[in-house]
This record gives structure tokens, C-alpha cells and sequence, in this order.
């Protein structure tokens, strides 16, 4: 058996709701088309602009990562997107035949699927053009984990030749240079949430 | 056939014609219904007309628009199953060697002529579940309790075109979140590609 695109659906009622918002062509469903053509613009408009190169530094790593992050989310949503344009389409179409479509509604549904398909064309070049860059980051990070575990260990090592080891530096003192040892782990920390940051967004997210 | 002579002297010459292609077969097709079907083919049809025996019956589905006198490389052939001398069955073969075309429909008795009279089958492309889609107000939110919902399962092809014909088998179920309970549904084919689902939700 396999499933109507989109399937299982998931439905919700209300003793509060009025009757003909389950009518076909009730306020219900004006809503959901109005609300669905006014979310698509949207989302079309912020991902084209946050996919685009052009004008942007994208050496900048936290600057290739948010351009990866529309691109991608193109490629992982097609096809909700589709299947919610196809949706809207026949929906229109629907209440077109029973004579209360709004032409505006139509040419702005097609208006959004030409787009769409503009945005998906874009999404597979920006990626092409990105692929190197996010290669070279991907190599990058990856030194930069393994440099940060050897950071590390030398760290390690080095923390047990400091004076608080010794007894002869008293409670106070001790006290007073661990305060530093906290300060100095506290980057560590960050450094690891960096590098995981980077890791998970160059697709190897175990590494860290 | 035909022979004669002249003045009490036969001419000894004798001539013959075979009109059967003309005149056809003693038996005759007139309908078939469904007349249309999927390219997949194993759609059961029922093929009516005179004079149908129990006997070797061949079904023959020539692409195009026009019978021919012997099955061509065109023509796939199954067999009939007799029903009554008015009626045959069969399942339409696979077309997809010739993609959603026309087809004609002739049929022929224990290795007899092809009749002359023949009906038309449609083949279209398969409906294709995960190309087809359902929207309507009984897939969203905030419906009304104690009032019949619907919603419209659009069927479409593997090309993403709307179909245009019924009969294809949607099973729907419409489950309660909570304890799964399932809430009855009618589903009606309307003929055109399109199914409407209806059901009603009795309590919030």
C-alpha cells in the first residue's frame, strides 16, 4: 500500500467552530489559502536572499554556513513545497468552479510556483559553487578538531605541574589559581561548541 | 458461390467469393465496459455483444483507431471467458509497450475471423498514490464537532497529471488520536480523477 502524497493528515475540531467552516469552500478554507499563498511568498523571498552569494563574504565561515542553510533547506523541502503548491492549485481550481475563485489568487499561486522552480534552479548552483568552499572548511574544521584534542591533552599534562598541585602553595593560593584553571576551561568549552557548530554544519558531526 | 451456363451446356466453371470479411463472423462485440483502463492492464472488462459460444475465445487489443482483419504486431491478444452468448470477460492486457493510447477491440471464436464490428478502449497512465494529493477542510484544523466534514483526494498520474476518470481503489482511515478509535467515512468516486472523503466528528 502506498500513501497519498502528504499522508497521514492530521485534522482537529471544535465545538466552538462554526458549522460551515467544514463546507468546501467555508472560511476555513479561505483562511488556509490565503494564510498558505501568504506563507509560500515568504518563505520563496527569505530563502532567495539568504541563498544568494552575490554580495556576500562567503570566506566568512559563519557567512558560508547561513548561505549552506537556505540552500539546503531548499533541497530538504521541495517537496512539501510542491505538494503544498499543488494543493493551493486545486484548491483555487475548486473554488473557481463553484464560481467564487479570485483571479488574483490564481495568477499568484502561479506567480509562486514559477518562482519556486526559479529559487530550486538557484539552490543547485549556489551549491555548486559552494562545494569547494565547503569542502576546504569541512578539511579545516576537521584540523581544527584534531588540534584542539592535542590543545587538550598538553593542557592536561600541564595542569598537573601547576602550583596548586603543590602543597607547599596553601588552601588560599590553590583556591585563588583554580579560579583561572575554571576561566581557562570555560574556552575550552566554547571552543567546543565552536568547532561542534562548524563540525555538525560540514555534515561530520561525530568528529567532534 | 457461383456456377452456370448456356443453352443446356454448362460452362463447367465454378467461382467462389469469401464475403466473410465483409460480412463478418456469426458473432459480433458492441461494448465493453469499462472502456477505459490503466497501461498496467489486469482491468477486468466485460465485452458484450451476439453470438458469443463457449468455445476458444481470443480478446485482441489492436493500438489505434482502426479494426484490422488479422491480429498485427500491434495487437495483443487474451483470452475470453464466455459468460453468456451476449456477454464475454477478460482482463486487458499490459499496453506498455505502447504507451496511454487508443486501442481497438475485436475478438474472435475458435480460431475464426476477427469480427468486423470492434469498440474502443482508452489506456491512460497508472494513477500514481505518491504523485496524487487530498486537501478540504477536513485536513485542517479548528473543524466543527457534529457536522459533516469533507475533504477531496485528487488522483494523479505518474506525470503529475490530474486524471480523468474514477475507479480507482483509495482506502481511507480516519483514526481518533488518543485511543485510535476509527471514525466512519464515505468515499465517493466521482468519475472525473477526483474522490470525496466524508466523515463526522462527534465529540471535540
Amino acid at each position: 500500500m502506498v500513501h497519498v502524497r502528504g499522508s497521514p493528515y492530521k485534522a482537529s475540531f471544535k465545538a466552538a467552530s462554526a458549522a460551515n467552516f467544514n463546507n468546501l469552500t467555508g472560511p476555513a478554507m479561505v483562511k488556509y489559502i490565503s494564510s498558505g499563498l501568504e506563507e509560500l511568498h515568504s518563505f520563496i523571498v527569505e530563502t532567495t536572499k539568504g541563498a544568494q552569494t552575490k554580495d556576500k563574504n562567503i570566506q566568512d565561515v559563519k557567512t558560508l554556513i547561513s548561505v549552506k542553510d537556505y540552500v539546503e533547506s531548499v533541497f530538504q523541502q521541495t517537496d512539501d513545497i510542491i505538494l503544498k503548491i499543488d494543493c493551493l492549485e486545486e484548491s483555487l481550481k475548486m473554488f473557481q468552479e463553484h464560481g467564487i475563485g479570485k483571479d488574483n489568487q490564481v495568477k499568484q499561486i502561479k506567480r509562486l510556483s514559477d518562482e519556486f522552480a526559479n529559487l530550486r534552479k538557484l539552490a543547485k548552483d549556489i551549491r555548486k559553487e559552494i562545494t569547494p568552499l565547503v569542502q576546504a572548511e569541512k578539511e579545516k574544521t576537521t584540523n581544527m578538531i584534531k588540534k584542539f584534542e592535542e590543545d587538550l591533552k598538553v593542557y592536561t599534562t600541564e595542569l598537573k605541574k601547576r602550583d596548586f598541585y603543590q602543597y607547599k602553595t596553601g588552601t588560599q593560593e590553590a583556591k585563588a589559581r583554580l579560579s583561572l584553571v575554571g576561566d581557562e576551561l570555560k574556552q575550552f568549552d566554547d571552543r567546543i561548541v565552536d568547532l561542534g557548530y562548524n563540525a555538525t554544519k560540514f555534515d561530520n558531526p561525530d568528529m567532534i | 458461390m457461383l456456377f452456370g451456363g448456356w443453352s443446356n451446356g454448362w460452362l463447367n466453371d465454378f467461382y467462389s467469393l469469401n464475403v466473410s470479411k465483409i460480412t463478418g463472423p456469426p458473432y459480433a462485440v458492441t461494448d465493453i465496459v469499462p472502456a477505459l483502463g490503466q497501461l498496467s492492464g489486469n482491468v477486468p472488462v466485460t465485452i458484450k455483444g451476439v453470438g458469443f459460444k463457449d468455445a476458444n475465445i481470443k480478446v485482441i487489443f489492436t493500438c489505434g483507431k482502426t479494426p484490422v482483419d488479422a491480429p498485427s504486431k500491434m495487437s495483443i491478444e487474451v483470452t475470453g471467458t464466455f459468460v453468456s452468448e451476449t456477454e464475454v470477460t477478460c482482463f486487458t492486457p499490459n499496453y506498455e509497450a505502447f504507451g496511454p493510447k487508443d486501442a481497438i477491440v475485436q475478438l474472435s471464436i475458435q480460431g475464426g475471423d476477427l469480427t468486423t464490428t470492434w469498440c474502443p478502449f482508452t489506456y491512460f497512465m497508472n494513477t500514481r498514490a505518491y504523485k496524487s494529493l487530498a486537501y478540504g477542510p477536513g485536513l485542517l484544523g479548528e473543524g466543527s464537532v457534529g457536522h459533516p466534514t469533507e475533504f477531496i483526494i485528487q488522483a494523479r498520474n505518474e506525470l503529475g497529471e490530474n486524471r480523468k476518470s474514477g475507479r480507482d481503489n483509495f482506502q481511507v482511515r480516519i483514526l481518533k488520536v488518543g485511543d485510535n478509535s476509527e471514525i466512519p467515512n464515505t468515499l465517493l468516486d466521482k468519475d472525473n480523477g477526483s474522490y470525496s472523503v466524508k466523515y463526522e466528528v462527534p465529540e471535540e
